[in-house]
């Protein structure tokens, strides 16, 4: 039982700032605790099956979970709004591409681009192949690009969606 | 070109990545479930958690009804069949024990709330209560308990401004603000005069 509880307290300790901002760049402040301490319960439960990689299986937890969370709130008269996202900061055009984009896409982009994951451990996450990780990759990377160029041909710059 | 529009991205972060943390001795084991096992024989009976206020005993199935994930997460931590109920403040039930390896864990239920509720054990050596440890509190709201003598316990900022104070009654105290994780570098134990008991870190 020692060596279980100081494999999780290390992976507590080294990757809890990590799980903690993923949750926060894809759900309102109002909930990140409670998602990030449901993420934790799990990897103590489940502590046999972290790989010695456990971060980008702690994000896989947190995504299943921040969904769950999400479809559990949605049920209750008056809840936080919870489909809130952070969007990219300081760069409107950016941030109105890539709200029109697909959540699949705009979470691979995050994976890759805020999260810092190679392609292999974003299938991870994603429950995917690397293959298909790359797929998904290159295509939603294209998608955000046309929706940049978009927005770039338009004058006055538009407020919406583009695709 | 082909990567340009990905840094533009990580560029525009909204949550920048947290700096690392340096590996060290584990402080405080958050996880939101409760805890109770088998107590140690150094732990008598009538000074199970070195507190005047001992509680009553409840089974630990009782502790957080209904919360399977909590349950289970109580089990893997051998907390045992038993916790202390130390009563309940600001609508907050508290609960305390050892468990076998001794260290107190302490579970919280709002009972007004579905999803309030916790539980840590203190993994610190030496643990709660002594001298330099006089609070158990979860780092990100002022709930938890206190050792005698304390009368009140207060967050504070790593400039040493309080964010959050709340009075200790019965070696209990529940604020009903949530400050949030990380936010307080340092929880105070003060006396019934305002003096300072202990400043204990939160974070590494």
């Amino acid at each position: 039982m020692d060596g279980v509880m100081k494999r999780f307290e290390r992976i507590y300790e080294e990757h809890r700032g990590a799980v903690r901002a993923y949750v926060r760049r894809r759900a309102p402040e109002s909930i990140v605790e409670d998602v990030v301490s449901d993420v934790f319960v799990v990897c103590l439960r489940r502590i046999d099956d972290v790989p010695r990689n456990a971060l980008p299986w702690l994000y896989g937890v947190a995504r299943n979970t921040l969904a769950n969370e999400r479809r559990r709130r949605t049920d209750v008269p008056l809840a936080p709004e919870v489909a809130y996202e952070p969007e990219p900061v300081g760069d409107s055009k950016l941030a109105a591409a890539f709200a029109a984009l697909s959540d699949a896409d705009r979470e691979i982009l995050r994976l890759v681009a805020w999260e810092g994951l190679s392609l292999r451990d974003a299938a991870q996450v994603l429950e995917c192949s690397p293959v298909a990780a790359r797929v998904r990759y290159h295509r939603a990377k294209s998608r955000l690009r046309a929706g940049l160029d978009a927005a770039s041909s338009f004058r006055p710059e538009p407020k919406g969606a583009i695709r | 070109m082909r990567t340009d529009v990905i840094v533009r991205l990580a560029a525009a972060n909204p949550v920048p990545a947290p700096a690392a943390v340096p590996r060290r001795k584990v402080r405080m084991l958050l996880v939101a479930a409760a805890a109770a096992v088998l107590v140690p024989a150094a732990f008598a009976a009538d000074h199970l958690l070195g507190i005047s206020n001992e509680g009553t005993s409840v089974p630990t199935s009782g502790v957080l009804p209904g919360q399977s994930e909590l349950d289970q997460a109580l089990q893997d931590m051998q907390v045992g069949d038993t916790m202390q109920l130390l009563g309940t403040v600001n609508g907050v039930r508290i609960y305390a024990t050892r468990n076998a390896a001794g260290e107190i864990c302490l579970a919280i239920d709002h009972v007004a709330a579905t999803y309030e509720k916790g539980v840590l054990c203190d993994l610190n050596d030496p643990g709660f209560p002594s001298s330099g440890r006089r609070v158990l509190t979860f780092p990100g709201q002022l709930q938890g308990i206190a050792a005698d003598g304390v009368a009140t316990v207060q967050f504070v900022d790593a400039d040493g401004n309080v964010l959050d104070s709340t009075p200790v009654t019965d070696n209990l105290f529940a604020s009903g603000t949530r400050i949030g994780m990380d936010v307080a570098a340092y929880v105070e134990a003060l006396d019934a005069s305002g003096a300072v008991l202990s400043k204990q870190k939160l974070h590494p």
